[in-house]
């Protein structure tokens, strides 16, 4: 089976996507909230499933939940404030909101990552570079070249070693250091020479020849591509307006208090599961027009 | 430019909560007047092509190395760059390589500050070389492996001043002192790339310019 892939923002212009993964990561890494961040890592979990597939969120949750344990840990271990005590380790005394710290930030840390690796999941690379703006020119061939770069010049590292491998009339195998060096500066060589031509071949097709081209397009804004992005950045405003409400009331120490009311959690709750439940919405009408 | 992350950092120091964000903000702020300032100089096809391959080395060579922590060649051939090729173009190729190398190794709220530190690395590589003081061996392993340690403290600062509350300076003595070694490893790294590379690299990039008379 094709590893699961996300269908709920294919048919609308990559800003939308870039807004929504945007907004909803900022306003996470903002809001240090131990409800909020909950909300937030709920959300992207239901969004990695349905998106991504279990095999794929349980395989990033192997490396992803040691990382919030870690981070848990660390913070009672580097600096101990706090009311309540839960045990002293030789000289240095833990405490509960000291803990509760940590698990906040380290279940932030995997929010985050969680909604970038959807982010990536949805916006491949060619969706991002026709988000670039129409004056910039060098970055996105940059990047564009880069990537298409990497793959080739482990590909051809292959192959030197392949070559110089074959090559034993020239002499004893060189040491490991040496062999290093000679496939590195060989690529090196290579790779430089094949862009300038490369480079010297796109000013003959008349890459900066002065007069302006036309260039195709995939991604066109119409006009519900802005009524969506209108209705998401209402919800960020009234979202971040309910977050800074919550954080101020918010304290971690010197014990943990200032809830809040309940009606504040609403907008935030809701941008955390747009994500999913556009996807749940795309897959539901897919199968029905099945 | 480069001063606004630090004045950032020492603003964060008067313990707000949201620090997380808003160093992540200012680290993507000076990343965009960078990179703007790089397309502001409007590079030549000739000149960008260069750069697009060192970043795709660095990147590739950090694939490849990823087996042993912290011996990156990012740093050696971001500095490498910014000293033949300019300052921007150093501060460009040891951001795209950050970026483009996170595909491999998974994209987070860390790839700004990797791209930055790099960035950095590189930048201050080429203003070094304008300055003609890399030609000198010494200074030019004294900056390669303190950039190994300038990386360090910028990764830490951003998980420090970001993830641990109450922030006292035990907490990030601790923290520092925890992620000493890694740092020292990868200065150590660092020269020794530059050593290997310094000398048959730059032979190279010099025989292809003047091959192709850039």
């Amino acid at each position: 089976m094709a590893a699961a892939r996300p269908i709920a923002f294919e048919s609308c212009h990559a800003a939308v996507p870039t807004a929504l993964f945007a907004g909803v990561v900022a306003l996470s890494m903002l809001a240090v909230h131990p409800v909020l961040v909950a909300v937030s890592l709920a959300g992207a979990l239901a969004f990695s499933l349905l998106a991504r597939g279990a095999a794929a969120t349980v395989r990033g949750l192997a490396w992803q939940l040691p990382l919030l344990a870690l981070v848990c840990l660390a913070n009672p271990l580097f600096s101990a404030s706090g009311s309540t005590l839960l045990l002293k380790l030789g000289p240095r005394s833990v405490y509960l909101e000291s803990l509760a710290y940590g698990a906040t930030m380290g279940a932030l840390m995997v929010a985050v990552v969680l909604w970038f690796e959807g982010a990536a999941a949805v916006l491949s690379q060619d969706r991002l570079l026709a988000l670039a703006p129409r004056r910039a020119r060098a970055l996105p061939l940059l990047a564009g070249m880069v990537a298409q770069l990497v793959p080739q010049l482990l590909r051809r590292s292959r192959d030197v070693r392949a070559a110089l491998a074959a090559c034993t009339a020239a002499g004893p195998r060189p040491a490991a250091r040496d062999a290093l060096m000679r496939t590195s500066s060989l690529l090196l060589s290579w790779s430089l020479e094949e862009s300038l031509e490369r480079a010297d071949s796109m000013r003959a097709r008349g890459w900066e020849s002065g007069r302006p081209r036309t260039c195709y397009r995939p991604e066109r804004l119409r006009s519900r591509d802005v009524a969506a992005l209108c209705g998401i950045a209402a919800l960020l405003a009234a979202a971040a307006a309910c977050a800074w409400l919550l954080c101020a009331d918010w304290r971690f120490y010197p014990r943990m208090s200032g809830l809040g009311p309940w009606w504040a959690y609403v907008p935030p709750a809701l941008l955390a599961c747009l994500p999913a439940a556009a996807e749940l919405f795309a897959r539901l009408r897919e199968r029905g027009l099945g | 430019m480069l001063a606004v992350p630090v004045a950032m950092v020492v603003l964060a120091l008067a313990g707000v909560r949201a620090t997380a964000g808003l160093t992540l903000a200012v680290a993507l702020l000076a990343l965009v007047l960078l990179f703007a300032s790089f397309e502001a100089s409007r590079p030549a096809l000739r000149q960008l092509m260069p750069t697009a391959v060192l970043a795709a080395v660095a990147a590739a060579g950090r694939v490849l190395f990823a087996p042993l922590p912290d011996v990156k060649p990012v740093s050696a051939i971001a500095i490498l760059a910014g000293a033949v090729l300019g300052r921007r173009s150093g501060f460009v190729v040891g951001a795209l390589a950050a970026l483009l190398s996170n595909v491999f190794f998974g994209q987070g709220p860390w790839t700004p500050w990797q791209m930055y530190a790099w960035g950095l690395v590189g930048y201050v590589g080429g203003v070094l070389g304008e300055k003609n003081l890399l030609s000198r061996g010494p200074a030019l392993y004294a900056w390669g492996f303190a950039s190994g340690l300038v990386y360090g403290l910028i990764l830490n600062g951003y998980h420090v001043l970001g993830y641990v509350r109450p922030l006292t300076w035990e907490s990030v003595a601790l923290a520092c002192a925890a992620s000493l070694p890694l740092d020292v490893t990868h200065g150590a790294a660092t020269v020794a790339f530059l050593a290997a590379i310094w000398l048959p690299w730059g032979r190279a990039i010099r025989r292809v310019v003047a091959k192709y008379d850039l």
